[in-house]
């Protein structure tokens, strides 16, 4: 079970929410020098881990570049308005087994998804867009 | 940082592992440590440490099948499972329309996840 934001979306949803709504985060890191063939030489691939605290204010982790916060399910609820439902529900397709839905006003919305991360976050990319978040 | 609970503590966790398998779990906890970790690979290797569920995780757990479905609401932290058949959980709260509903409710949902869990199993319904 999907139960935390996944790089891309962490990226996306940091652009759109406040940093403090998060709990967890993404500590980017390079490995720095590897050895190839008997020579060193250095990698510049990112690689990517999680951390319940800020990554870089860890003194042993001192070669993280950079922190995405990350969102987990708990989190992103969170963020959702008052009212808000997660139904899970037998469903036709396993697509669908999530069902994230708001009622604003006269508007109600709904996402679906098979986890309720990604019904979560695609529900506040929704209200984002509309300005309703 | 947000603070809002996001996974079972210490004690929640001891009283989910005597009623949970640890398929279903997705944290555990370091010797020690009052945060925990995220399972990474096979989930049979921490059989030794203290388990831990997510939120997500929990609801997962819930049911899901033709006569029920589980709902979370936020406003008051809220689960309910919802039975569309006749008369089928004993200890219901409410009677809607003749559904029967079982609900608990918590200031976050972790806990309300965890209430609704535990009452589930007296009920031999999980």
């Amino acid at each position: 079970m999907k139960s935390y934001t996944d790089l891309e979306q962490s990226k996306i949803l940091s652009k759109i929410l406040s940093p403090k709504t998060a709990n967890l985060w993404w500590g980017e890191r390079f490995e720095g020098h590897v050895e190839l063939n008997g020579d060193y030489i250095m990698d510049d691939t990112p690689y990517y881990y999680l951390s319940f605290t800020k990554p870089s204010d860890n003194n042993y982790s001192q070669d993280t570049i950079r922190d995405i916060p990350c969102w987990s399910f708990a989190a992103l609820f969170e963020v959702l308005p008052d009212g808000t439902d997660i139904t899970k529900d037998k469903s036709d397709t396993e697509n669908e087994k999530y069902m994230c839905t708001v009622g604003i006003k006269d508007n109600i919305i709904s996402t679906f998804a098979n986890n309720p991360v990604d019904a979560c976050v695609e529900m506040i990319l929704k209200l984002h867009e509309r300005k309703m978040l | 940082m947000a603070t809002i609970k996001s996974h079972t503590d210490i004690e929640q966790s001891k009283k989910l592992a005597e009623i949970l398998p640890i398929e279903s779990a997705d944290m555990y906890y370091a010797y020690g440590a009052t945060t925990p970790n995220i399972m990474i690979g096979s989930k049979e290797i921490y059989y030794c440490y203290p388990i831990c569920w997510s939120l997500a995780a929990l609801l997962s757990v819930l049911p899901n099948n033709e006569n029920i479905n589980t709902n979370l609401s936020k406003g008051g932290y809220r689960i309910s499972t919802l039975e569309y058949t006749n008369s089928w959980f004993v200890d219901y709260e409410d009677e809607i329309n003749g559904l029967n509903n079982c609900v608990t409710s918590a200031d976050n949902p972790v806990d309300a996840a965890v209430e609704m869990i535990i009452k589930l199993n007296k009920l031999k319904q999980l």
